[in-house]
């Protein structure tokens, strides 16, 4: 019996040892495990408040990037608009253009016609002068004729040329 | 039986003994009060803000060009580069076409400027500009005029344009509005009968009195000729080809506008 119980004893001596060597361990490592979570805990806290300064940060700059589109967008509506508005002038600035040629060409027309009838006005009253004072009217007569046929046909072909003016 | 008693007590004592060294050193073995136990604090929480949305209009208006406001198109440089020519005679008005070759000389016809008292050159858009000096060819239907100020656009010039190219005359037919007219070449004939010595060139584009003096413009928006009369047994533009014109004006050089009535 007392060999028995020795060999007991031994045996539970051995496991005991066994036990606290792996209790040891197992400490450790638990230790070792919770030194790393807290590690990681503080990472991850860390990169949280990262994350949501990166957050508002993108935020922030979403924000303004939706505020120039809208800008850009009322932008290029105006611009649109204005490319309508110079488009119009433009072609309005063409037409003008073209009327102010027009009416310069039918002004410088009718100078010409004007300065014909001058002629042919004063040489009318020459004649008129000459036939009062009793003088030979033939020549007075055939100028004034001369240049109020032409002042006629000037008024001729201007009315030719403008007929609406 | 006290005897016995008491033997017994004897030998349980090392067994009482022997249990108790086992609990103790079993309690020792499970290191009691050596675990750890201490649970980990619970994580604070936080709150990510939602990101916001990025509009659907951001990616389009992205994407698409600044339009320009003035058009730098081959059409606004045409013109730009051709200016209106009234001429003053003792006969009464006339009206051409001409073009610039630099900013402040024009190139038209010579019988565009024939006879002028007074020679008007006004611009696309309605500015007029003073003519200080004109000249004309001495062996073709050329002109030259300086002007006072500066003209809008300048011409680019190409001396060989091929037969069925496509052009437009640009010029104010009729002294009425700027017209753009649009045709191809025919062919290049002998201009001997058409008054020119050398070559001409027969167009389809529409040309009528007034297109005098007016550029001949390839696609490419160069000018490869001048208008200079119609063809009157066709009805086809005649344009003076820029490299007859180059030739001719070697040849015969520019003198005094001739006074009104001798042409």
């Amino acid at each position: 019996v007392i060999v028995l119980l020795c060999v007991a004893v031994v045996a539970l001596l051995g496991v005991a040892g066994w036990l606290g060597f792996a209790t040891r361990t197992n400490e450790h490592r638990a230790l070792a495990w919770q030194a790393r979570a807290h590690l990681l805990k503080a990472d991850r806290s860390r990169l949280e408040r990262v994350l949501v300064l990166r957050s508002q940060t993108l935020n922030n700059v979403i924000d303004q990037l939706n505020a120039v589109t809208a800008k850009l967008k009322t932008s290029r509506g105006a611009l649109s608009q204005s490319q309508n508005d110079v488009t119009n002038l433009e072609t309005r600035q063409r037409e003008l253009a073209n009327e102010k040629a027009q009416l310069e060409d039918q002004q410088r027309a009718l100078n010409d016609v004007a300065s014909n009838y001058v002629t042919c006005s004063g040489d009318l009253i020459q004649l008129l002068d000459d036939f009062a004072n009793g003088y030979d009217t033939s020549y007075s007569f055939s100028v004034a004729e001369t240049d109020c046929r032409t002042a006629g046909d000037s008024m001729t072909g201007y009315q030719s040329s403008f007929p609406a003016g | 039986m006290n005897s016995d008693s008491g033997r017994q007590v004897a030998r349980r004592k090392p067994l009482v003994r022997l249990k108790a060294l086992l609990v103790v050193l079993a309690a020792g073995a499970t290191g009691c009060g050596g675990i750890v136990t201490k649970p980990l604090p619970a994580p604070a929480r936080t709150v990510v803000p939602e990101l916001h949305r990025v509009g659907g209009d951001v990616s389009k208006l992205a994407g698409q060009p600044i339009p320009a406001l003035i058009s730098h198109s081959f059409k606004r440089k045409a013109e730009e580069m051709v200016v209106r020519v009234r001429n003053v005679n003792c006969e009464g008005i006339a009206t051409g076409t001409g073009f610039a070759i630099d900013k402040t000389t024009l190139v038209t016809n010579r019988h565009v400027l024939a006879g002028a008292s007074e020679l008007d050159v006004s611009t696309w858009d309605g500015h007029d500009l003073n003519v200080s000096t004109a000249d004309v060819g001495a062996l073709v239907d050329l002109g030259v005029a300086d002007v006072d100020g500066n003209l809008p656009a300048v011409a680019t010039a190409y001396a060989n344009p091929s037969q069925r190219e496509r052009i437009t005359v640009v010029g104010f037919p009729l002294g009425g509005p700027l017209t753009f007219s649009t045709g191809q070449i025919i062919d290049f004939v002998n201009g001997t009968n058409l008054g020119i010595p050398g070559r001409v060139m027969r167009m389809t584009a529409n040309v009528e009195p007034g297109s005098s003096g007016s550029p001949v413009i390839d696609s490419k928006g160069r000018v490869v000729g001048i208008v200079y009369a119609i063809e009157t047994a066709t009805g086809y533009g005649l344009a003076i080809p820029l490299g007859t014109l180059k030739t001719l004006i070697h040849a015969g050089g520019f003198v005094d506008v001739p006074p009104c009535g001798s042409e």
